[in-house]
């Protein structure tokens, strides 16, 4: 036996396996921490970071401190603190690979808290998807229209003029139609043809007349062939005449049109650079659009960001298909229950500010292996008299997931909101009270459909912008301030890419009234200072064309000179 | 320190005889064909330090197999995914899923178990054919390498006289 076996290995043994242990133990902390920070960073596109991890083994469990989740479009704010989170392991499913986390609880929890330092990522470069993403969703949010006032010269700087277009196109068809009938003039009977006329028809009725009948007779025949002859010249003049008086038709319509081109150029303009009444068609939209728009593309990124996490849809089903080298694949065989690879059965969940608590309950990473939907509920009557949450993210049918979320708030009060803030305007809600709001969200798939009715009173609007005689905001304010209590509709329809918003109010009306006056002012002052920049900078151009009918009226003339020839040669 | 050095040497290549060096060899390829820590690799820890093997055997077997247990990735993937899908093993394997203890040694994933079944089927052969290997080895070619001017040169160095005062040793077995 001896000859087989080494004794002092068994010593070597033990001091290995409590040197692997003891380094395991003080290194494990900082290693869950750097893992929670890495994950984190990589799942949120910005920096997470954790004040301390603690791993306990009796009971099995962790603890970790001061959480902070950047806010990736706002690298100074943290999206998402926690002060501690707690969670209790069940050691069995732990050693089978799986985490369940049999009791959680998270205090001190806070949203969009300012950060010391910039939880920026250094930058990288968005990939093709990511821009088509970014472009899809650049649609998806309320436009406003421009607010600012340019001047007439300013604008048509960089417009082109249809009246410019059609005075020029006018001006070659009419010096055109001139050269067509001076060519045609010259090929017509002229007073000296007509004279030629004359001369035969004079000798035949003076010359010998000594033929008898039948000489009479081939004169006879002479003077008709004669009379044809100028008949045929005329009837050729008179077509030509015919033919110019149609041709000025038309090209005096054309002027006559192109006169009225300054009136058409400058209401064009006028619709284009003005405030369009067609704009505040949803005047709740234009003061509420930008900051709900903001919350649903908030709410959908996180969403879309968080959700495979939260209801487990990384996973595609039991077994992964694909495998890196050297890690191979877990099979997963039937035993007694099937448990997720991640199970936190209840998490309790308590903010740091308003009072606010609740539970979350089953979040797993395969919910139809659980057979149980995650849901969540909470509520509080610190910030508000009563505001209550409650929903479900279901993926128990992978082929029908959905997930719903209500809520309902009570004489909640607001103070200081801002609702538009842009360099030229912005709007904000000095003090508020929504007496009661109640919403419901639905995702199914990718179909999403949220209604949210809210009323509210003790309203107080503040509108400021950026140019003293801004009119739009002197009408906003002046609508605004007659404005205490009002009733909101919100809702999104359509998908989770491209998401179609809106919104409906009481003072739609009021709005839309004071603001429609005031922008069909500013548009009729816009446009008649346009016609008239227009008509000055084309007067020129129309003049030259008008010049250009002299022409065609000398031709005219001259054929009518002609006629009158012709028609006096002609016997009677 | 250069008597310590030489200490740790002695303790390295103590065992030396051809089956003690397969030995270690065989146990190495266990190690590294199974490329993530289970049980059986605090296992296999164990009886490579209690069991009369040659150490250093073991840690330059267990570099080259890992080497080869890259390799061979595909091969355990494929052979451990069949074991683990067989009709008629799939009882046992539910028995074993449902026990906590068995998920230490990960007997469930697909290269742990093919690299498993792969050593198991080579550890006989690679036994015998390393002995042979060793013992020519050490009839050719050592005798050649101690020719050498390197070989010379160690053989004069300090550390050299002073192992063989540790260790006893007088030449190659």
């Amino acid at each position: 036996m001896t000859r087989l076996i080494r004794w002092p290995g068994l010593v070597a043994f033990a001091v290995i396996v409590a040197l692997v242990a003891g380094v395991w133990y003080i290194a494990v902390d900082y290693f869950i921490k750097f893992a929670v920070q890495s994950a984190g960073t990589k799942a949120v596109g910005a920096r997470v970071e954790l004040a301390s991890a603690d791993l306990s083994l009796f009971p099995l469990g962790l603890e970790l401190s001061g959480l902070q989740v950047t806010n990736p479009k706002k690298p100074m704010r943290n999206a998402f603190v926690a002060d501690r989170i707690r969670m209790n392991f069940h050691t069995g499913d732990l050693i089978r690979g799986k985490t369940v986390i049999e009791d959680m609880s998270v205090n001190g929890v806070g949203f969009d808290k300012p950060r010391e330092t910039s939880g920026a990522l250094p930058e990288k470069k968005p990939t093709a998807e990511e821009k088509a993403a970014e472009e899809q969703k650049s649609g998806s949010g309320f436009k406003l229209p421009s607010l600012s006032m340019e001047s007439p010269r300013e604008i048509l700087e960089k417009e082109n003029l249809a009246t410019v277009e059609a005075a020029k196109t006018l001006q070659d068809d009419v010096a055109s139609a001139r050269q067509g009938f001076e060519t045609r003039l010259e090929n017509l009977p002229d007073k000296e043809t007509f004279e030629k006329h004359r001369q035969r028809l004079k000798e035949l009725r003076s010359g010998d007349k000594s033929g008898g009948l039948l000489g009479a007779a081939g004169k006879v025949k002479e003077v008709r062939e004669v009379k044809e002859d100028i008949q045929a010249d005329l009837a050729a003049l008179r077509q030509a005449k015919k033919d110019l008086g149609q041709t000025r038709s038309d090209l005096q319509n054309r002027l006559a049109d192109l006169k009225q081109a300054p009136t058409r150029d400058a209401a064009r303009l006028a619709e284009k650079y003005s405030l369009s009444p067609k704009g505040i068609a949803n005047a709740s939209a234009l003061v509420f659009g930008p900051k709900y728009a903001g919350w649903v593309e908030t709410g959908l990124t996180w969403y879309q960001r968080l959700a495979p996490y939260a209801a487990g849809m990384a996973r595609s089903g039991p077994e992964k298909e694909k495998r890196t080298r050297g890690e191979g694949v877990n099979v997963e065989f039937a035993s007694g229950r099937s448990v997720p690879e991640y199970w936190i059965k209840t998490a309790k969940v308590s903010m740091a500010e308003g009072g606010m608590s609740g539970d979350i309950r089953d979040l797993s990473s395969d919910q139809a292996a659980l057979g149980q939907p995650m849901k969540f509920a909470f509520s509080g009557s610190e910030a508000a008299e009563s505001l209550k949450i409650q929903g479900r993210m279901d993926r128990t049918k992978p082929g029908s997931p959905e997930d719903v979320a209500e809520f309902e708030i009570q004489q909640y009060p607001l103070k200081g909101f801002s609702l538009l803030d842009r360099p030229d305007l912005s709007i904000s809600m000095e003090s508020a009270r929504v007496k009661t709001a109640t919403g419901d969200i639905r995702i199914a798939g990718k179909e999403l459909a949220a209604d949210i009715r809210a009323g509210l009173d003790s309203a107080g609007f503040a509108v400021s912008a950026e140019k003293a005689d801004g009119f739009l905001a002197k009408a906003l304010a002046d609508a605004l301030g007659d404005v205490s209590a009002f009733d909101l509709t919100a809702r999104v329809r359509g998908s989770l890419q491209q998401p179609e918003i809106g919104l409906e109010s009481g003072i739609d009306n009021a709005l839309k009234a004071a603001l429609k006056k005031t922008i069909d002012r500013q548009r009729a002052e816009l446009e008649t200072s346009l016609r008239q920049t227009i008509s000055e900078q084309t007067k020129g151009q129309i003049q030259d064309v008008q010049g250009g009918f002299s022409g065609l009226d000398a031709i005219e003339q001259k054929l009518q000179q002609r006629l009158n020839v012709g028609t006096e040669v002609m016997p009677g | 320190m250069i008597t310590l050095l030489a200490k740790l040497l002695k303790a390295l290549n103590a065992e030396a005889a051809p089956g003690q060096i397969s030995a270690a060899l065989c146990l190495a390829m266990f190690f590294a064909f199974m490329p993530m820590l289970t049980l059986q690799h605090v296992l296999l820890l164990l009886l490579v330090l209690v069991l009369r093997v040659n150490i250093t055997g073991f840690i330059l077997g267990w570099l080259i197999f890992s080497v080869l247990s890259f390799l061979l990735d595909p091969l355990f993937h494929r052979v451990g995914m069949a074991v683990l899908s067989a009709d008629g093993l799939s009882g046992f394997w539910s028995l074993l899923y449902g026990s906590g203890f068995w998920h230490l040694t990960r007997f469930n994933n697909t290269i742990v178990m093919g690299g498993l079944i792969v050593s198991l089927v080579c550890v006989l052969p690679v036994y015998f054919g390393c002995n042979a290997l060793i013992r020519r080895y050490r009839t050719h070619v050592m005798t050649w390498i101690e020719k050498t001017r390197i070989a010379q040169m160690v053989k004069g160095s300090r550390i050299y006289s002073v192992y063989k005062t540790v260790s006893g040793w007088r030449g190659a077995v």
